[in-house]
């Protein structure tokens, strides 16, 4: 196969310009703010038409049948749910950018999933949560979130992307999708959060990667400790 | 002992904003090596196969020249070493022994390639430092080409 036709055929290429937030119809759609912005490229970030595979490990194997998710840390109830359990869930569709600390962008994608809110509420987080800590399934790896971002109306524990269900290579069967910050903050393979008091770095984290990372903070970003 | 290394790595300007679990993957990813006072780590010529970040102790860079050494440079905690021929795939462009009794952290080609494909920001430091190192030597290249001039 040609570079030319592996593009045609890669299902995940866009061929076309990203939508505009007012051209998305469905009227259930909860638009990320970030697609509102007149320049949706943040500094130093080239869009990609494609999307680039990137991880620490390699997808791990994910066993549909006994995954779980847990929460658990500061909140009055822990839970866990099965797969099925999950997917039952309320779901909302974000329209969103999706920004890589290795800066590409990728515009204009929907995610459907269950809201990082709805998470919080049923677990009834105390309130002296401030970070979260979510987990995965390859190798332990964990990312660190400001609540305050973990909590915005456009954060969501996705299982669909575009409609269909997302790809292993790119966090499926659930992933979280935290659109306002760079996308490894979007913990791939995601099998629960922790809420707590204090931050702690997780997996990039401790390799000096930003506590936050906002893409539109700063010149740059704010891509690393350093 | 790798525990008190974590935690001293933390400190080096290579690796700021590192935790000691994120040194400790450096740490996992490489060999700890002591080298004795006068033990030659790097030979001139050599094909690479390694690439070492020095944890403790000093490390003199060396040519040798018509049976005569010329020292380059010397290189202590926190230097990385022998990364510039792995990543050009040359031959070691220099020797390195010990100074004194010395330790290291021996990364092998693909340890090094793996760490930097997955991690970019370490990538960007290692490169800015290689890249850093390389200005500096032409410049004293340059500065040193003048002179004689002068002198001539």
């Amino acid at each position: 196969m040609s570079f030319l036709d592996s593009l045609i055929k890669d299902p995940l290429y866009q061929s076309h310009d990203p939508r505009k937030p007012e051209e998305i119809t469905e009227s259930d759609v909860i638009i990320s703010p970030d697609t509102r912005r007149e320049n949706r490229i943040p500094p130093g970030q080239s869009r990609t038409k494609r999307w680039p595979v990137l991880d620490a490990h390699g997808a791990p194997r994910v066993d549909l049948a006994t995954w779980q998710f847990e929460v658990d840390g500061l909140v009055e109830h822990p839970l866990a749910f099965s797969l099925d359990q999950f997917t039952q869930l309320p779901s909302v569709k974000v329209y969103a950018d999706f920004h890589c600390v290795t800066r590409w962008s990728r515009l204009d994608n929907i995610w459907t999933g269950v809201p990082t809110r709805e998470i919080a509420n049923r677990a009834g987080v105390k309130p002296e949560a401030k970070y979260v800590l979510a987990l995965a399934y390859d190798n332990d790896w964990t990312t660190n979130v400001p609540i305050e971002y973990f909590l915005k109306e456009d954060s969501l524990f996705a299982f669909l992307h575009d409609g269909a269900p997302i790809p292993p290579e790119h966090g499926g069967p659930v992933r979280l999708i935290i659109p306002q910050l760079y996308a490894w903050k979007s913990a791939k393979w995601v099998k629960g959060v922790s809420f707590l008091e204090k931050d702690e770095a997780g997996f990039w984290e401790e390799g000096g990667y930003h506590m936050r990372g906002d893409p539109w903070a700063g010149r740059d970003g704010e891509r690393f400790r350093w | 002992m790798s525990e008190d290394y974590a935690e001293l790595m933390t400190t080096f300007p290579l690796l700021e904003g590192f935790t000691a679990n994120g040194t400790k993957r450096l740490l996992a990813a490489g060999e700890i090596t002591e080298l004795a006072a006068g033990e030659v780590l790097l030979k001139e010529g050599e094909t690479a196969e390694f690439a070492v970040l020095i944890l403790k102790g000093t490390i003199e860079v060396f040519v040798e020249r018509e049976g005569k050494q010329l020292a380059l440079t010397e290189a202590t905690a926190g230097d990385i070493l022998g990364e510039l021929a792995l990543l050009c795939g040359i031959p070691r462009s220099a020797s390195a022994r010990a100074k004194e009794n010395s330790t290291v952290l021996k990364w092998s080609d693909e340890s090094l390639h793996t760490l930097l494909l997955r991690d970019r920001s370490l990538a960007q430091r290692i490169f800015r430092e290689t890249l850093r190192t390389l200005v500096d030597k032409e410049r004293e290249l340059v500065d040193s080409l003048v002179k004689a001039q002068a002198a001539n």
